[in-house]
Formats: C-alpha cells, structure tokens, sequence
C-alpha cells in the first residue's frame, strides 16, 4: 500500500459527498479507475460506511462550530443557518491554511446570503464586512492555498 | 531503554508546570484576573501564527500571567509528502516569541497534496507511517530545537487492515523518536476504547508511559451510543479513573490541561475540574 494514495483518497473522500456517494455506490469501480495499488484498494474497500460517513459529517460540524462563533450567531440564527452551512459545506472543503476558518466563514457568508431573507442577508452581509476588515488588517487579501476542486493524483 | 533515557533527558530539566487550561476567548478575563486554581495555560497556536501586534499583545499580557505552552494542530506530521515548509516557519517564529518549555502537535495528518481535510485525521498504524513520521520529525528538529510532544488523537475512521494496533504503533514511534514525549490525551483514549471496543487499560500497558510529558482531559458528548469529542462537556468519571492510572504509570508528568472548547458557562467548575486534576496529579 502505498500511504500517499490512501491520504490523497481519504482527503478527498472525507471532505466531497458527491466523491463520497460516488466510491461506496461501486468501491471496486472508482478504485480501478484511480489505477492505485492492489493492496491500497484491499484497504479502502474495506472501510466501513459508517464511520467514512461519521468523520465526514464530524468534520462539517466541527467546522460550522468554528463559524458560527466567528460570525458571533445567536440561537435562533445558529439554527437557521445549521442546514445551510451543511449544504454549503459537503463539497466545499476548508482551505486556506491558518485563516481557513476566518475565509470559510466568509465564504459561508456569500454563500448563505443567495440564500436568506433581506433581514439575514443584512446581518451576514455585515459580519462578512467585519470578516473582511479582519483578514485585511492580518494581509490576507486572499487565501494563501485556494482550494481548486477534488484532485486525485496521478498514482501511475 | 537507551531511547527512554533520551528522551527523559531532554525534559528532566523542565519544571512541573502542574494543573492547567486551555486559553479561550470567552474565558480571557476570568484568566487573567484570577489565577486559582489554574498554574500554566495552553495556547492553539494557529490562532496566534500571523504574530500581528493584536496577537503579540494578547500573548504578552497572558505571558504576564502564567507559562504559556502552544499547541498545534495544523503541521500535519503525517502526510507522507512532508511538512510545510512556510508553516514550519511560521511555527518556528511563535514558539520563539513564546519560549516555551516544550510545544506539542497531533500524530495525524490534516492535509494532503493541498487538499485541507480541516481536522485530525487518523494514519493507518503501518511501518510506512512510522517512516513518514520519522523523516517528518527530523525536518521538524531541523528548524525548531525547542522539545516537542506529540497528541493520540480520537478517531472515528478505523483502519480496517492493521499491521499492528493503535498502542503498538505509537510505542514504535516513540521508541524510533526518542526526544520526542507523548501528550497523552486521556479523552481521546476514553472516547476511542468506547467508540471501537476496547479495553484502556491494555492500551495503557502497551505503550511506554515513561514518556508521556503531558495529558489533556475534558468531557464527551454521547450522540447514540456513539462518543463525541467535542470539547464541551464535563470530565466523565471514567476519565478520572483513566487520570488516576497516569498517576501510577506516568513518572515524568509536567501537566495537565482541561481542554474546553465551547459551553463556559461556569468558569467555577472548570477550576474545580483544574482542582481535581491538580489533588490526582501533583498534590
């Protein structure tokens, strides 16, 4: 097995529901695609289900946790916001590197506010201008790593 | 027992810090005007990496008050094609603003040919693992000399193909990394024995707890049978039982750190969990 392919594979997995549904729909499929290693694709497919599920919602939570302190969201707009974020979220992963939860906010924040009544879309509209401010005084005028799409890499 | 001695070494020197917490925003002022009950603080050391003057100012003003430990959580020791360099760097310039006694990491990976997995993830526990993480290491120590210890993380993505188990796998790579120390986070042990069925206690005699340098605790929230470490939740009595088992195993221990992360509802019983802590470990 070679410890490359399988971090690339489970990055990418872990972070795209559309990767994700598309690998436990026919594992053997998707894996003869990638062209990885014979005992690499013995250990993916033998993941359970459950628990790629699990760590891929586990990691969404964890990031609206972080967001919504940073765009400082009461009880009622946490619950507003909690089944947008998740929308938003499973094919967008984080990126950005140590402002990657500042910049995911902010992206949540354009995101959400296609989304939202005129009233949300002032307040998010708002705390992005806030979010701005921020990023701008630390000399983040943009992400230093954008995220450009799941890339699975070229193993032969 | 060459590499033990090694490794207690480079931390025999340092002081015992005793019973800390994990420094959060919302608990700022409680920290800073009063100290009972908590002797040091631990940082997340991302949120202070850019070293603005707003960040060096806040870090002055708890560098004032207690010793400052940073911890880290986004290097990614694990990913086979090595470490950031520019992070590293990054890394490098807070912990020499700091000077800290030590500084601590995760035995996992975050990050994979640019793709941000935006949390810890598990390793499959295999001797090409143990390589990366050597070499890993060695480019560490390369540009950080201050000691360094590193996390057992919590996981919910199991390896299904084992060459060896969770504790055999980090006793390996302590003993290939001998300045290195272990924070043993006895939560994610708590979490990881109930989550995949087995027993704590084995865990703990299989690795070498002479170099666990550090522990975190905190509670867990139970989501349908299914523990989750979310940092948010008081100690559960079965990790105190687990923090009674470090007393008896752990002869180099410096500190202890209570890491919440949400609900400071009452800063009074998060001293007493500090409390507590401290009558186990260092009274």
């Amino acid at each position: 097995m070679s410890l490359d392919e399988y971090q690339n594979i489970i990055a990418i997995l872990s972070t795209s529901k559309k990767e994700r549904n598309r690998f436990l729909l026919d594992r053997i499929k998707f894996l003869k695609e990638l062209k990885i290693d014979n005992k690499t694709i013995e250990r993916l497919i033998k993941l359970e289900e459950w628990q790629l599920n699990e760590f891929s919602e586990g990691l969404i939570r964890k990031r609206f946790g972080v967001v919504k302190n940073l765009l400082q969201l009461n009880e009622l707009e946490t619950e507003t916001l909690r089944s947008v974020f998740f929308k938003y979220a499973c094919d967008t992963p984080i990126s950005g590197r140590v402002y990657k939860h500042q910049w995911d906010a902010y992206r949540f924040c354009e995101y959400a506010m296609n989304q939202s009544n005129s009233e949300m879309k002032k307040k998010l509209k708002s705390r992005k201008a806030k979010l701005h401010n921020y990023l701008a005084s630390e000399g983040e005028i943009k992400p230093k790593k954008e995220w450009k799409g799941p890339k699975f890499l070229k193993f032969k | 027992m060459e590499a033990v001695e090694v490794a207690v070494d480079k931390f025999q020197n340092i002081a015992t810090l005793g019973s800390g917490i994990g420094y959060r925003q919302p608990i700022k002022d409680e920290l800073i005007f009063d100290h009972n009950q908590i002797d040091f603080v631990e940082i997340v050391g991302e949120h202070f990496l850019s070293l603005s003057d707003s960040a060096k100012e806040e870090l002055s003003e708890l560098m004032d008050e207690y010793p400052v430990i940073p911890h880290f959580i986004g290097l990614s020791l694990g990913s086979y094609q090595g470490v950031d360099s520019d992070y590293l760097e990054q890394i490098a310039k807070l912990i020499d603003f700091i000077n800290p006694p030590y500084w601590s990491e995760h035995i996992a990976f975050t990050e994979c040919h640019g793709i941000e997995v935006g949390h810890l993830t598990p390793l499959p526990y295999t001797r090409e693992a143990l390589e990366v993480f050597k070499k890993n290491i060695e480019t560490v120590q390369k540009t950080i000399k201050t000691p360094f210890i590193l996390e057992n993380i919590t996981y919910t993505l199991d390896d299904p193909v084992k060459e060896m188990s969770e504790p055999e796998f980090l006793k390996i790579l302590f003993e290939e990394n001998p300045d290195v120390g272990h924070l043993l986070d006895i939560t994610n042990l708590f979490v990881n024995s109930t989550n995949h069925n087995f027993d704590w206690k084995d865990w703990m005699n299989t690795i070498d707890t002479e170099r666990v340098i550090q522990i975190h605790y905190v509670g867990a929230f139970d989501r349908d049978g299914l523990l989750i470490d979310n940092h948010s939740y008081p100690t559960l009595e079965g990790i105190w039982d687990i923090m009674n088992e470090v007393k008896k195993k752990c002869p180099n221990l410096k500190g202890s750190i209570l890491e919440r992360d949400n609900r400071f509802d009452s800063m009074d019983n998060l001293r007493m969990e500090t409390k507590r802590a401290n009558e186990i470990l260092f009274a």
